[in-house]
């Protein structure tokens, strides 16, 4: 019961450290295993018994085996309910359900513009892929959007899902500290009055700040 | 439709069967005492507001159209759990969805929204989620809640679901039914190239689906019936043979578009 759980996959990996603040919020002591992905480790046929679509992370916990990071991120806050931060997840049935909302926001509206511009302004130039300005041009006014109703959001509660920082304003951190301090396209979220006090807020918790700097260590 | 009074949500808005049929009764009560007559009336009154209060709070508006698949994803799980609900159609046709007052239920301007009592909400896996937890005794439990191990491997297929498998089957119906709904012709190299994105994540589903009956285990959940609205409309198009090729997604397939409750909403997904 006492063995840490595992998490595969390289802190840099935005899914990954989604799941890395999670726990870090949580309280829960875990331990990362790496994946060489430059090397395909994450193709190979063991990899692929723990996470079928070759993608990480892949999470284990006792004798369960889990993927998808968001899923993994509620089971974390079900499991360890008492630990850490006892409101990640709410405690009321109503206060879990705006917090599946805004998660569900952030998957579905928010992921899929914010994922192509991390893609294309900060891992296509280390990859030395050539950049498409016509997919940069086309998510960038889609993330506009979705922030414009953040912005409309954040002005009637402190965070997403209500006075309270949650899952929900957990799950935006990883793709938002790309464009942030990676990017050159951080005005989005600061030219944002309630935006950028939300995104101070969440990024300057220590269980983000803590994230970030394993991302840093080779 | 019945419904069901035995969440203690409800407790507080309840009146007893026979205080009510009681107060039914009192409209030829005439020519009682004046105070006897008040109180009664006073009561007939608490009582009308009270059951109208509660017819209102009892059917939750689900504000959509029974054509979209996001709707229709919502409207599953209310069939699967027997629950009395009202579509207010939203007109999307003229826009609607893109203004007040329906964005004050969704600020993005998509369908659909509901409404329960005290409730509103947005984001069909949100509310689906939501509606699984809040009626859990009633018919099966769709999110295997009382056991993490189990609930833990459905939100995993459900997240599948949302991340792997909604991108490439929503691009092709894109071009396969809504394009040619605007004049324009589908566009052959988003489909061949979404295709076969589709494909691999149908092979992971293939080999899956040849351990356990259902996406999660032995028992359809939510992570099965999410993938529904799509598949109603892809199975239609001349694609559905990677449905249909593969023998164990072609069983499931078979399942899950049996059930009373499909059947009940696919019904009002005709577009002809």
């Amino acid at each position: 019961m006492t063995s840490p759980v595992k998490v595969y996959g390289p802190p840099m990996s935005t899914a990954v450290s989604r799941v890395l603040a999670c726990l870090i919020e949580k309280d829960v002591d875990f331990q990362v295993i790496p994946v060489n992905m430059s090397k395909g480790e994450h193709k190979k046929p063991e990899f692929l018994k723990m996470q079928p679509f070759g993608q990480v992370p892949a999470f284990q916990d006792d004798k369960i085996s889990l993927f998808e990071s968001r899923a993994i991120c509620r089971y974390i806050c079900e499991k360890y309910a008492d630990k850490g931060n006892r409101g990640l997840y709410g405690t009321s049935p109503l206060a879990k359900a705006s917090i599946d909302q805004w998660l569900e926001a952030e998957a579905q509206s928010f992921n899929p513009p914010s994922s192509a511009l991390v893609f294309q302004l900060a891992f296509a130039p280390r990859m030395k892929l050539k950049q498409d300005p016509g997919v940069i041009k086309q998510n960038e006014e889609k993330l506009a959007k979705v922030l414009d109703v953040y912005e409309e959001r954040l002005g009637d509660s402190q965070f997403l899902a209500g006075d309270e920082f949650s899952l929900a304003d957990l799950s935006h951190l990883p793709n938002s500290n790309y464009l942030l301090s990676v990017t050159d396209r951080g005005a989005l979220f600061t030219s944002r009055k309630n935006v950028g006090r939300w995104w101070d807020e969440i990024s300057s918790r220590d269980s983000w700040k803590k994230v970030v700097e394993m991302q840093k260590s080779p | 439709m019945s419904v069901n009074l035995k969440f203690s949500y409800w407790k507080y808005v309840i009146i007893p069967r026979g205080r009510r049929e009681e107060g039914g009764e009192e409209k030829g009560g005439r020519g009682r005492m004046r105070k006897g007559r008040n109180r009664v009336e006073e009561k007939k009154k608490e009582e009308e507001g009270e059951l109208k209060s509660i017819k209102l709070a009892m059917a939750i508006k689900v504000h959509g159209i029974s054509l979209s698949t996001c709707t229709a994803r919502v409207l599953l799980c209310l069939h699967e759990k027997g629950l009395d609900y009202e579509l207010v159609h939203v007109d999307v046709a003229s826009g609607a969805h893109k203004k007040q007052p329906y964005l004050s239920l969704n600020p993005f301007g998509l369908v659909p929204a509901i409404d329960d009592g005290n409730v509103r909400l947005f984001e069909s896996r949100a509310i689906n989620r939501y509606l699984a937890r809040k009626h859990e005794d009633i018919g099966i439990d769709l999110l295997r809640s009382k056991t993490l191990t189990e609930s833990a491997i459905v939100e995993t297929w459900m997240e599948v679901e949302a991340h792997q498998f909604n991108g490439p089957i929503y691009a092709i119906n894109h071009q396969m039914i809504i394009s040619p709904l605007y004049g324009l012709d589908p566009d052959e190299k988003i489909i061949k190239s979404e295709l076969e994105k589709l494909e691999k994540v149908l092979d992971v589903y293939e080999e899956r689906l040849s351990k356990s009956a259902y996406l999660a285990g032995e028992n359809y959940t939510l992570a099965d019936l999410n993938h529904i609205p799509f598949l109603v409309y892809f199975m239609r198009t001349p694609h559905a043979s990677v449905v249909t090729a593969r023998p164990h997604v072609s069983v499931w397939w078979n399942n899950i578009s049996t059930r009373k409750a499909t059947i009940e909403v696919a019904a009002g997904m005709k577009l002809h």
